[in-house]
């Protein structure tokens, strides 16, 4: 047996009962039983089928016959004119739609790129102030690689201080290729920072401290091309003349 | 091929393959198929024929789109029927014209008085006061009352095509006959109820 139907559902019921569309039977039969016996249900029913009755006399305004026979000619012209439109502006759209995607995602890795050797700069920055510029391969052994310039080195710099005049023009020769050296002498494992760069006037100020001037960084070599040139010259004094005329001749030719 | 033997009275499912497959011509025929219930579906929630016209032609260019997202687990038309309420449910939340209305088709309607029999003008009057008992009901009634009276959708149909409960419609229903009923006694128009 169904549960007792509230008043609310006779209620809400009402119309379709009028209209005939209620097909459940049950609660019909609940309905007509409640028009006989409760006089406020019944005037209930006389009022919505008043206004139902007054709903089925009247009629919406019809648009004209023409109206419908020339509806789906307005609809495939706007159809058209959308595809035109969407095939003009969809590919711009498209563009933009996997462009700008694309360009954040671009940014974001050069940010965290960057970010990281912000990091490292960070921690090779503390090392060198807890360091000091003065321990220079305690500072960062692992990514920076420096030519040990000794005490035995400076020694022999200054044992070779008085070469003669001969060894002039060489050493200039050399020094300009010292000098560009340099730089290259100080090796960064790693990607050129902020840090990096400071790093590397310490390391030239070092240098300059230990060799006595940026003239004498590479005092060593020149030094090792002076004893070549003076076995070289005992070596050409040994051959005729002419052959060492020869001989000049070809280094000359050869741009040694 | 079974296109070449499509027409208006095609099944649905058979229409929508079809114009799926490519053929255009498959979307002509479910144009002229629902072109009559779609603007009726729309006019009686709009009232007005230009915006009910304006509004049909976007429901069919939405329902072009949109085809190939209809899976079948509802009927075809509740499934443009769908498209159409929340097309005039936007445009009458959009616009908002209450008491601004002014149908042409009705000012075509606009003849000398000699003219028009008593019956006519009757006729008339009918019109315009049901159009605007349905102006007075909120946008959601009004809706429900149109598809319950008008189009005799089940609660079911109406409560998934608003996706609101099925008792909530049945009240919803109810409450719009009493507002019209009510629009009605305020205009003193309980003769022309009666009259019929």
């Amino acid at each position: 047996m169904k549960n007792q139907i509230s008043k609310e559902e006779l209620y809400h019921s009402l119309p379709d009962y009028i209209s005939g569309n209620l097909n459940d039977q049950e609660l019909s039969q609940a309905i007509s039983n409640e028009i006989e016996v409760n006089p406020e249900f019944k005037t209930e029913f006389e009022e919505i089928e008043k206004t139902l009755k007054f709903l089925n006399s009247a009629e919406f305004s019809a648009p004209e016959d023409s109206y419908f026979n020339n509806l789906p000619v307005k609809i495939n012209e706007l159809i058209s004119r959308e595809t035109l439109r969407k095939s003009t502006w969809y590919k711009p759209g498209l563009v933009w739609k996997w462009l700008v995607p694309a360009m954040s995602v671009l940014l974001i890795a050069i940010l965290l790129y960057n970010g990281s050797f912000q990091k490292a700069d960070e921690v090779v920055l503390k090392q060198i102030e807890k360091s000091g510029t003065t321990s220079i391969e305690n500072v960062n052994e692992e990514t920076i690689k420096i030519p040990k310039v000794n005490q035995e080195d400076e020694n022999l710099n200054q044992n070779t201080s008085n070469s003669t005049l001969k060894n002039t023009n060489l050493r200039r020769l050399k020094r300009n290729t010292a000098v560009t050296e340099v730089p290259q002498s100080i090796q960064i494992a790693e990607k050129p920072g902020r840090a990096e760069a400071i790093l590397e006037q310490n390391m030239i100020s070092a240098n300059t401290e230990l060799t006595g001037g940026a003239d004498s960084e590479s005092e060593d070599d020149i030094l090792l091309m002076n004893e070549e040139y003076d076995n070289f010259e005992e070596e050409l004094m040994e051959f005729t003349p002419e052959d060492r005329k020869n001989i000049i001749e070809n280094l000359a030719k050869s741009q040694i | 091929m079974a296109e070449d033997n499509l027409n208006i009275n095609s099944p649905d499912k058979d229409l929508i393959d079809s114009f799926l497959n490519g053929n255009e011509n498959a979307f002509n025929f479910i144009v002229r198929k629902y072109q009559k219930r779609v603007y009726w579906v729309v006019r009686k929630m709009v009232l007005d024929h230009d915006d009910a016209d304006d509004i049909t032609q976007e429901v069919f260019l939405k329902l072009y789109r949109s085809l190939k997202d209809f899976r079948g687990e509802s009927k075809f038309f509740t499934y443009v029927y769908k498209i159409a309420i929340n097309y005039s449910l936007n445009h009458i939340n959009k616009n908002k014209k209450i008491n601004s209305r002014n149908s042409g088709i009705d000012n075509s309607l606009i003849v000398s008085q000699d003219e028009i029999a008593d019956e006519a003008l009757t006729s008339r009057e009918r019109t315009k006061l049901l159009e605007e008992a349905i102006e007075s009901l909120p946008d959601k009634q009004r809706a429900v009352f149109n598809m319950r009276y008008y189009e005799n959708l089940t609660y079911e149909e109406i409560s998934s095509i608003l996706d609101k409960s099925v008792g909530g419609m049945k009240a919803n229903y109810f409450h719009a006959i009493k507002k019209i009923e009510k629009f009605l006694k305020c205009h003193n128009k309980s003769e022309l109820v009666e009259s019929k």
